[in-house]
């Protein structure tokens, strides 16, 4: 037929390869601030032992896989997601939603009023979840940006700004 | 108003604002669609729309089928060949990108590859489709007519209507929005207007009400500011005019008022498909045979009208119901700033006041009356006299008189008039 063509959607590579390097950076600095931050150790102590929940984009990624295992201990798992029984799913519907999210252009509220983000598994665990990652955003990312990632930036005292926030940096760099 | 006693039906889900084409795939993955054919038009394809919908089903894994060679003279013919393409490639959703032409050759293709029994013929007229159709997502790009989400479509002579044409999914994006003519855009958000105002007075649905006064709302905040780069696209400029901004007259920062202007003919395209006995649409559609305004144009120029003629007999009722109009048409300041008895005067007057500065800021393009359209009596008397007793509506014919000839003149409808045909 005239004007007919089929296409075959290619991919974004260098779209994949930031988030990718932003999803492995986020997972470790979960690792690392449960074991620094008092405050994400209560919010993963709510958390059912082996619990494991992912954050990615529909349908092929890229992942990141948090666990907390049976002795309590929170670890990054990497970006693999087959084989893997997963508790919570957090799927961004696009991989430009999740792109949207990384660079900052969005909050994960704004994301989610925008109708981007889905949530498969219980919501309580989802919102803990949600806060752990605001916390890890505010360890990692300078006060500007940190501020258009979150709600609502917090009052956090002058040990928890700097040491923690190194101890956090460092341990991630290491993978500790 | 009891809402127990009414009915409304909206099959669309309607997804609008930034970045929403991205959703896309995740929506046809969600009703078991894999490979989807988009059906548009070439000069929707020369404004890149097919570009960002190929981008938006990039990491997807989803093949895509295009076809741009769709336009307004598009009939059966195209259906039946759009219809074989379909099931040899083995595509499995219809995704009509673009205004009119697409929108209503997608409906009546999917009808085509739905309905297994009948042929498209005996399907043509009301209600004959008595089972949901397959999959079809419609995407506003461009202009369009204001109705393409109803559940109705025209294709050559053959007019279908049924609630199971009405897209499963309607998607907004402002990078696809873009207008070149004052004329096409003025008469889908006119239309809209029309279609939405009508239906807020005439109507004790609630949920047309809040349809149609959202739909007021966004036209009404919208409108000129969208149209405001086309009127001074005519005049010469400084400097800056003289910048590319695009193809087809498309700046910075106009699209989102455009995405409104869309959403807002989104909804009256449901208000549509459930009020089919609107007055002032079907006057603007039956004159748009006659003449060659655009039909949204005249709907705009008659709508003060028939407002004012519903409102002639002065009941307390009516009154109330286009008093109430003005919420929806000026905003709540306004609304509560004018006193309950005034409230049905102004409604109109608003409306008056403003295809009068669309007037003056388009040069006479947006027509202030039927006068201003250029229609004569002569085509008046011939509307009037193919207007069926079937299609009557309220007191009779009569009423049609008074409408056409007080929306010629501009002039309003007033109580104890002689209204004598001139």
């Amino acid at each position: 037929m005239e004007g007919f063509v089929e296409i075959k959607p290619g991919g974004n590579p260098l779209k994949r390869i930031y988030l990718n390097l932003m999803l492995w950076f986020v997972g470790r600095a979960v690792q690392a601030a449960s074991r620094v931050d008092p405050q994400v150790k209560n919010e993963f102590q709510t958390l059912p032992l082996g619990f494991t929940f992912r954050l990615g984009a529909f349908p092929n990624g890229p992942w990141m896989v948090v666990q907390k295992d049976e002795m309590g201990r929170v670890r990054y798992l990497g970006a693999k997601v087959k084989g893997r029984v997963i508790d919570l799913s957090m799927t961004l519907k696009s991989m430009d939603a999740l792109f949207l999210l990384f660079t900052f252009q969005e909050s994960t509220p704004v994301s989610n009023a925008r109708g981007r983000l889905f949530v498969e598994g219980e919501v309580p665990h989802a919102c803990a979840v949600v806060r752990i990652l605001d916390i890890v955003q505010v360890y990692l990312l300078p006060k500007f940006v940190a501020k258009l990632a979150i709600k609502r930036y917090p009052c956090w005292s002058l040990k928890r700004q700097i040491v923690d926030r190194a101890r956090v940096n460092v341990r991630t760099l290491i993978g500790y | 108003m009891n809402p127990l006693n009414t009915r409304f039906l909206c099959r669309s889900m309607t997804s609008c604002g930034k970045h929403a084409l991205e959703h896309l795939p995740l929506e046809l993955t969600a009703v078991g669609a894999k490979k989807p054919l988009v059906v548009t038009n070439r000069s929707i394809s020369a404004l890149k729309g097919t570009t960002h919908l190929i981008n938006a089903f990039k990491e997807s894994g989803i093949t895509v089928g295009i076809v741009d060679s769709v336009n307004s003279s598009s009939g059966i013919d195209t259906v039946k060949e759009l219809a074989l393409l379909y099931q040899d490639k083995g595509f499995d959703a219809i995704i009509a990108l673009g205004g009119s032409s697409p929108a209503n050759l997608s409906k009546v293709l999917n009808l085509a590859l739905s309905q297994t029994h009948g042929n498209l013929k005996t399907l043509a007229g009301r209600n004959k489709i008595n089972r949901p159709l397959n999959s079809m997502f419609y995407i506003p790009a461009g202009t369009g007519s204001g109705f393409e989400t109803a559940g109705e479509a025209l294709v050559e002579t053959l007019e279908f209507s049924s609630m199971f044409l009405m897209p499963d999914k309607v998607i907004i994006d402002p990078r696809l929005m873009a207008a070149d003519s004052v004329s096409a855009l003025a008469a889908q958000a006119m239309a809209s207007l029309a279609c939405c105002v009508e239906a807020h007075y005439t109507t004790k649905d609630p949920l047309v009400r809040a349809y149609a006064s959202t739909g007021i709302t966004l036209v009404m905040e919208n409108i000129k500011p969208a149209l405001k780069p086309l009127f001074a696209g005519g005049k010469p400029g400084g400097f800056f005019s003289r910048l590319p901004y695009g193809k087809s007259g498309r700046k910075p920062g106009h699209q989102n008022e455009l995405a409104a202007l869309a959403t807002a003919a989104a909804f009256s395209g449901y208000i549509w498909s459930n009020c089919p006995e609107l007055i002032t649409v079907r006057l603007g559609r039956t004159l748009g045979r006659f003449c060659s305004t655009l039909p949204g144009l005249l709907m705009g120029a008659l709508l003060p009208t028939v407002i004012d003629y519903f409102a002639i007999k002065r009941s307390p009722a009516r009154s109330d119901a286009v008093g109430r109009l003005l919420l929806p048409l000026a905003g709540v300041d306004i609304f509560c700033a004018t006193p309950e008895g005034q409230r049905s005067d102004l409604a109109p007057a608003l409306i008056r006041q403003l295809t009068n500065r669309l007037f003056l800021d388009s040069r006479g393009v947006v027509p202030r009356t039927l006068g201003d359209a250029d229609i004569s009596f002569g085509t008046l008397e011939k509307l009037l006299a193919q207007w069926s007793p079937k299609e009557d509506f309220g007191p009779g014919n009569e009423a049609l008189r008074i409408i056409l000839e007080h929306a010629h003149a501009g002039e309003p409808v007033k109580q104890g008039e002689n209204h004598v045909f001139a």
